[in-house]
């Protein structure tokens, strides 16, 4: 791996075709990625906020290649992931790992903890069976299931929700990923729960970020504020914004992110009740007919006539990226 | 003008582990006019004691204790039989559900399930009944109203499934209205609308809510009064600014800790460790004790009451002894 | 519904393979069955010489696939063949008799139907002693076999106490018009279709029981009930409209039993239907009306399962063709 080593993801598309009926093959598709470009260097935390079906998760698993990509490219460690055979992108696994919701559906149900994580060393390093039980136990540590040893021969459904997710953390950063994307990681849990895996993610962060690259995908902006640096927002398979997550947060530039900050509850009735408030009206389009133009205009309070034929282009405003035709004079 | 009174309910599930102490000794008081907010995690016994006052538990739920009194007339809900209940249920107490799409009709055309409380309740045909549902749809601002009452629940977003079962619960202008985590199904922007909404709606109907949730997020923009509860309990019960601004029990302070939020000086995430009991075998003395930075042997041992503490707020524990 | 056209086509097209698949195992079975049917037309003790031109005469000199082949290209055509024994077209042989076997079935398959899912109904809205007692009884029907229920109802109402005839379809000797035919054919009805329902009545009344009590445990019956409506309306209105989709599927797929119930119960109650014709070509091997019957009754069978079809459809709106 080279020492500065970065993400860049360019025009990235993934459409699921539709099939309406087994006889009739339809030409439409589900354009859940479209056209989707930015880059992070090593040491950077990426969020990617947007709301339920906006095409999170199909971004992370394109980047990851875990599903095939319609067009466009990856760089990672200089090399363009979808150009790799699978051989070569075996190699690069341990690089990037991925976190999901929901962490009963990615544990094998018949593996212990300990077959679970000694299989990632098995698969990809030569160690010792002893080594890879000292690093097990390591790692249980770390994750703050401990003692290690009360876990070691439990099945996942003996485990809690939040005990769960510790589980696929580890296994997760077992072999120092370079790459770690987590998507929803605290979605499936109960409230306090997700305040103890917020604080473990921020804790791995903080001991080996800097060798890192974080992405945290989320429907919720203040988990992204806890998190990231930078932020990457999504409305219906399109980014409309990027950039800084606190100047995101406190002067949200494009309509739609104006629309979702407005709209994130805050827990202190003194700033709820007094806080100017956007009018928000209508919901997400469907991504198999959206509307044409910006995808945001049917809700879009400051809509023009353009917006509804022209896709906007991207916008720089001062160290920002903005999808929309009111930054075009910039 | 007080409308409702809980004092010491207890309601427990038959399971075949044995006895979920799902609510056990609550008192609670909601007036006309106001937003009171039970806020907890999942598991904590919310939907238990909300769903006990119109009394729609599953068949599993005994209410073993305690009395609900219903004011003007304080008759005990608890004790009354199903024929008089029902006709409370849907008048004077509406209830929104969790989830629109499981607690929506699939077969049965919106306007209609709308309809069929008004034909019920208000001794008219069905004819009026449908006008009265546009009547409503359109004041819950649905654009398109007689389509919307035309479709099947499938066919409708998943906020316009909410306003639908807001409707349904309105229709016959309660006196209460019960919202078990409304919004919990929805995105961002879409709970907001209907939190929005809500809110227009008590203020202009003047009636009762009783907002159920996990996000005291969405409580500190919509109610007056919150009560937190912990493992079948209330551990504490205040005015919502209070709330905030200074949190008396343990479990409430984690709780507001827990969470990010997007204020601009909170960054920093404190937590509380464990996870919630089971409830057929609760914790000794102090149900949070386990759980609890500041817990000394007293709580391990006795039970905390739920006592005054100043002006309309209570809490239960040691420490404030 | 302007879409219902194509549906139905395609729907169609899905059961071809099927028809071919009965076609052919009816066929194999038929001609690999015991016994030939030149004996029975000429005696055991013929001359040489005629049975071989009988057979000649029947295109049972060939060998078993030249016929399967003559037989498909026939079908296929829409000839059924002739019946050996009665020299008539089996088609219209068959064509005659499906009134008489369609009257019973669907008369049985209507009260069933509607018995059952009221039974269970209240089966399932009840629970306890009502309940219990009902369930014992719908097991009951489920298992009493149709040719010895036909026969006990036989003796019991017809014999011993004569309040119905013996048999038939109407009452010989006398030539009935207009309405009073109308009551001697439904009194010649009863018991057949007593005999016919009971199996698919008790077993109505076990699934809608059980889709009932399902459909109770759903959330949109709590809503139901949060309106304050009577519990009637909640079972009639909420849970019984769902259940019944699952119920609606079962009595459809279902034909095909109540088709082979027939064929004994017309046999007990000398029934002129599709039933008894098949019982008497099966004994006499009349192999042509044994396979135009097995080709029918695929037919009837495809056609009750493309009525589930699109009442499944009218059942559930997620479903709908549009
Ligand atoms: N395998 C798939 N086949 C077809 N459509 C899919 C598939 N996966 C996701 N989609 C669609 O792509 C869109 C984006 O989905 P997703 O990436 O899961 O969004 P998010 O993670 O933001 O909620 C949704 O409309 C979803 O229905
Ligand atoms: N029908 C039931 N049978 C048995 N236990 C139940 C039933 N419903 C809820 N419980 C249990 O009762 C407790 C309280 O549940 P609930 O009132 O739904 O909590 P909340 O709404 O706060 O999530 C939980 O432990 C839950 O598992
Ligand atoms: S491009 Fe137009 S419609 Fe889209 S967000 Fe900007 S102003 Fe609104
Ligand atoms: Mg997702
Ligand atoms: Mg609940």
């Amino acid at each position: 791996m080279e020492k500065n080593f970065f993400l860049k993801v360019v025009n990235v598309k993934k459409y699921f075709p539709v099939s309406k009926s087994f006889l009739i093959k339809s030409q439409k598709y589900v354009k859940a990625v479209d056209n989707i470009s930015f880059s992070i260097r090593r040491g950077g935390t990426l969020g990617i906020v947007g709301e339920s079906g906006s095409g999170k998760t199909t971004l992370a698993r394109v980047i990851l290649r875990l599903i095939e990509p319609t067009s466009g490219s990856v760089y990672f460690d200089n090399k363009n992931i979808f150009d790799l055979d699978k051989h070569e992108l075996r190699k690069l696994r341990p690089k990037m790992q991925m976190i999901f919701q929901d962490p009963m559906a990615s544990l094998n149900p018949r593996k212990k903890v300990k077959q679970i994580l000694t299989q990632v060393f098995k698969l990809h390093t030569s160690l010792s069976n002893e080594e890879i039980y000292d690093r097990v136990l390591d790692l249980l540590e770390k994750v703050g299931l401990s003692p290690p040893e009360l876990f070691l021969d439990r099945y996942p459904h003996e485990l809690s929700g939040g005990q769960r997710q510790r589980v696929c953390i580890a296994r997760a950063i077992a072999l120092n990923p370079k790459l770690l994307i987590a998507d929803e990681p605290v979605s499936a849990l109960d409230v306090s729960v997700r305040g103890q895996i917020i604080n473990l993610l921020l804790n791995i962060y903080r001991e080996r970020g800097e060798d890192m690259i974080y992405i945290i995908i989320s429907h919720d902006i203040a988990l992204i504020k806890s998190m990231c640096k930078d932020t990457l927002v999504m409305y219906s398979g399109r980014m409309v914004e990027f950039g800084e997550t606190d100047s995101i947060i406190k002067s949200p530039l494009h309509p739609y992110t104006r629309m979702l900050i407005s709209a994130v509850p805050i827990p202190d009735p003194e700033i709820a009740r007094t806080k100017k408030r956007i009018p928000i009206s209508g919901e997400p389009p469907s991504l198999i007919n959206p509307p044409p133009g910006c995808h945001f205009h049917p809700r879009c309070p400051y809509v023009m006539e353009r917006c509804k034929v022209e896709v906007p282009q991207y916008f720089q405003v001062e160290d920002r990226l903005v999808s929309c035709f009111l930054y075009a004079q910039y | 003008m007080k409308l409702i009174e809980i004092s010491n309910l207890i309601v427990y599930y038959n399971t075949s582990q044995g006895l979920v102490k799902a609510v056990d000794n609550v008192s609670l008081e909601i007036s006309r006019g106001e937003a009171l907010a039970i806020v907890g995690e999942s598991g904590s016994g919310k939907t238990t004691l909300a769903l006990s006052i119109p009394r729609l538990l599953p068949d599993n739920a005994r209410i073993l204790g305690g009395s609900i009194w219903l004011y003007p007339e304080k008759v005990d809900l608890t004790k009354l039989s199903e024929k008089e209940l029902r006709r409370i249920r849907g008048r004077r107490i509406g209830v929104v559900f969790q989830d629109p799409m499981t607690y929506l009709n699939p077969v049965m055309k919106v306007g209609d399930q709308i309809a069929e409380s008004i034909v019920y309740h208000q001794n008219c045909s069905l004819k009026e009944a449908k006008e009265k549902v546009l009547e409503l749809l359109k004041k819950l601002k649905i654009p398109d109203a007689e389509n919307v009452a035309s479709r099947y629940p499938h066919q409708l977003s998943g906020g316009m499934k909410q306003r639908v079962m807001i409707s349904i619960a309105i229709s016959c202008n309660p006196e209460l209205l019960i919202a078990d985590e409304p919004t919990t199904a929805l995105d961002v922007t879409v709970q907001a609308e209907v939190l929005e909404l809500l809110r227009n709606l008590i203020q202009e109907l003047k009636i009762a809510l009783i907002l159920v949730t996990h996000d005291l997020g969405i409580v500190a923009e919509t109610c007056d009064k919150v009560a937190i509860m912990y493992a079948g309990k209330i551990v504490e019960l205040a005015d919502v600014y209070n709330l905030y601004r200074d949190p008396k029990h343990p479990y409430t302070v984690g709780l507001l800790d827990a969470v990010p939020t997007i204020k601009e000086s909170e960054s920093k995430i404190s937590i509380i460790g464990g996870s919630i009991p089971d409830l057929i075998n609760p914790p000794s003395g102090c149900r949070f004790h386990p759980r609890c930075p500041y817990m000394f042997e007293k709580c391990r041992q006795e039970e905390p009451p739920l006592v005054n503490f100043d002006k309309n707020r209570y809490v239960a524990c040691w420490l404030m002894e | 519904m302007s879409s219902l056209i194509p549906f139905i086509i395609k729907k169609l097209l899905q059961y071809i393979p099927m028809i071919f698949a009965v076609i052919i195992i009816t066929f194999i079975l038929v001609h690999m069955a015991p016994g030939d049917p030149t004996f029975i037309l000429v005696g055991e003790v013929g001359d040489e010489e005629f049975i071989k031109t009988a057979r000649a005469r029947l295109g049972l000199d060939k060998p078993l696939h030249e016929r399967f082949i003559i037989y498909l290209s026939n079908v296929l055509k829409g000839d059924l063949g002739y019946s050996y024994l009665r020299s008539e077209p089996v088609a219209k042989l068959i064509v005659d008799r499906i009134p008489a076997t369609l009257l019973l079935v669907l008369t049985a398959m209507f009260f069933s139907a509607l018995i059952g899912i009221m039974i269970g109904t209240i089966a399932a809205a009840r629970k306890g002693v009502l309940d219990i007692s009902l369930s014992t009884l719908s097991l009951f029907g489920i298992s009493i076999p149709y040719f010895w229920l036909g026969q006990i109802i036989l003796i019991v109402f017809a014999v011993r106490l004569g309040i119905f005839p013996l048999g038939g379809m109407v009452t010989v000797g006398r030539s009935y018009q207009g309405i009073d035919y109308v009551l001697d054919v439904i009194y010649h009805l009863v018991l057949p279709v007593m005999t016919l329902a009971i199996f698919n009545l008790a077993y109505t009344t076990k699934i809608t029981r059980g889709s009932v009590l399902e459909a109770l445990t759903q959330d949109y019956i709590v809503t139901a009930r949060s309106k304050g409506l009577p519990e009637s309306r909640v079972i009639f209105r909420h849970a019984l409209r769902n259940a019944l989709i699952p119920v609606v599927t079962y009595i459809g797929f279902n034909t095909g039993v109540l088709l082979v119930g027939a064929i004994l119960t017309e046999t007990v109650f000398a029934w002129p239907g599709m039933g008894s014709l098949l019982y008497d070509s099966i004994r006499l091997r009349d192999y042509p009306v044994i396979l135009g019957i097995f080709i029918y009754g695929s037919i009837i069978i495809i056609i009750a399962n493309l009525i589930v079809d699109l009442l499944y459809g009218l059942l559930d709106p997620r479903i709908r063709v549009r």
